[in-house]
């Protein structure tokens, strides 16, 4: 009987143990975030003891959907020869390589859709379908989500809409289970992707407009370093490779010229809308954005292959 | 006695356990709401922005704004459903838009005519809560 009442104190004590390691796991890692953990630990989160949050501060990167509506609206033709090819998930045998093309096929998914290549669309979306269930993410995202995905192929606004909540989905379920690492490495490659992409239109369809979002680029870069800062060091080639490269692109950045001015916002309140006339000028040079085409470019065919 | 603690304590590991469901389900539910208010035809850009953050401290969340496109942003927070107090800022820290003007509202729209860094400063909204979480959602259309 003495056991039984001993069990009892136990599962408490336990609970208590398996939570605090979670945070001891994170605390393995960079000097930021053994700060950020022990601040976490002053107080009790009633409930997670994975919230992202790096010194308070987080760091968001871009929608590819976003580069190819830009893309689109300055009457870029599609090039369907800039696609990773739907049959190299195959070649993805590691974590890393899964969860850094599943971020490149979704790139490639927006620019599909947003060019309304519904012919496309099935073979992408069912690699993406796969790449999430190796990695176990599918499993957990609303069965409704993934039918209406399917029932809504043909039909270019609602899919990308329900496509945009599935990765939202996939990137909360990610943030509760303390796997932002893989949510990093989907981002990632969603970015890497979006900057090929435009580097190498911007090839064939040379234009200001073009040019200024490719120098554009920089602070997302520059956020997705921050982002994946974390993951750097920690024994894994891969991810360290990864952060290398952009690293060394973002060097190239560091010398395109930014001008900001401020200009005062206008606000309508009963819209709930502000306008923000702030302008940032970018300029950028042929030599730094023909670096910055040839770096994408190997890191890009090292992801994808 | 005897039995007495034994019933104590079951209902102590009960209690502890129902407890941490309830913070689940609590946070759920806050996401739903949150991104219900993400709709058509605003996208998702695919991130769930989250910080827990001790009452009177800020959370800071950097974002590219790019030209032309029009934002939604929805603030979240874990205190009785009352949205958190959203500013932001250019990458000067000029002040371009702060919640606390207009009432703090759970959402607010902007368009931006030229790409601009910007940080989205939030902090919890009045309470006696020591710590809370605050979830940012961004659309844009």
């Amino acid at each position: 009987m003495k056991h039984f009442y001993k069990f009892f104190i136990i599962i408490p004590v336990l609970l208590l143990l398996f939570a605090s390691s979670c945070k001891k796991n994170k605390s393995h890692k960079t000097a930021s975030q053994q700060d950020t953990v022990a601040q976490d630990t002053l107080f009790t989160n009633p409930y997670k003891t994975t919230v992202l949050k790096f010194k308070n501060k987080t760091f968001g990167v871009p929608s590819p959907i976003l580069v190819s509506k830009i893309t689109k609206s300055l009457n870029i033709p599609f090039d369907p020869t800039l696609l990773n090819d739907y049959q190299n998930y195959s070649k993805y045998l590691t974590t890393f390589k899964k969860a850094v093309n599943l971020g490149v096929y979704s790139a490639n998914l927006a620019y599909i859709n947003i060019y309304d290549q519904s012919s496309l669309f099935g073979d992408y979306y069912q690699v993406i379908k796969k790449l999430g269930q190796d990695l176990n993410l599918t499993s957990n995202i609303s069965e409704d989500l993934l039918n209406r995905i399917e029932k809504n192929m043909e039909n270019k606004d609602s899919l990308m809409y329900i496509v945009s909540t599935l990765f939202r989905d996939i990137d909360i379920y990610l943030t509760n289970n303390d796997l932002q690492e893989t949510g990093a490495l989907i981002i990632a490659g969603g970015w890497v992707e979006s900057l090929y992409m435009l580097t190498q239109l911007y090839q064939k369809n040379p234009s200001d407009e073009l040019l200024i979002k490719i120098g554009e680029q920089k602070a997302p870069l520059n956020n997705l370093l921050q982002l994946l800062q974390p993951y750097y060091n920690q024994g894994n080639p891969e991810i360290d490779h990864l952060f290398e490269s952009l690293a060394n692109i973002s060097s190239y950045y560091d010398a395109i010229n930014f001008e900001y001015s401020y200009e005062n916002p206008e606000d309508y309140p009963k819209d709930h809308f502000t306008i923000i006339h702030s302008k940032t000028k970018v300029n950028i040079d042929n030599l730094d954005l023909e670096k910055i085409t040839k770096r994408i470019s190997t890191l890009r065919n090292w992801i994808v292959n | 006695m005897e039995m007495k603690k034994i019933y104590f304590f079951i209902i102590l590991s009960i209690l502890f356990i129902t407890g941490i469901q309830k913070g689940y389900s609590q946070l759920d539910s806050l996401e739903k709401s949150c991104a219900s208010l993400i709709k058509y035809p605003f996208i998702s850009d695919g991130q769930d922005y989250r910080a827990l953050v001790l009452n009177g401290e800020t959370a800071e969340f950097y974002y590219t704004f790019y030209g032309g496109a029009v934002y939604r942003i929805v603030a979240c927070s874990s205190i009785n459903g009352k949205p958190p107090v959203f500013r932001i800022y250019d990458s000067n820290r000029k002040l371009l838009f702060s919640s606390e003007y207009y009432n703090n509202p759970k959402y607010w729209d902007f368009k931006f005519t030229s790409t601009i860094e910007g940080i989205i400063e939030a902090e919890l909204p009045p309470t006696d809560a020591p710590s809370g979480i605050i979830i940012l959602l961004i659309g844009f259309k």
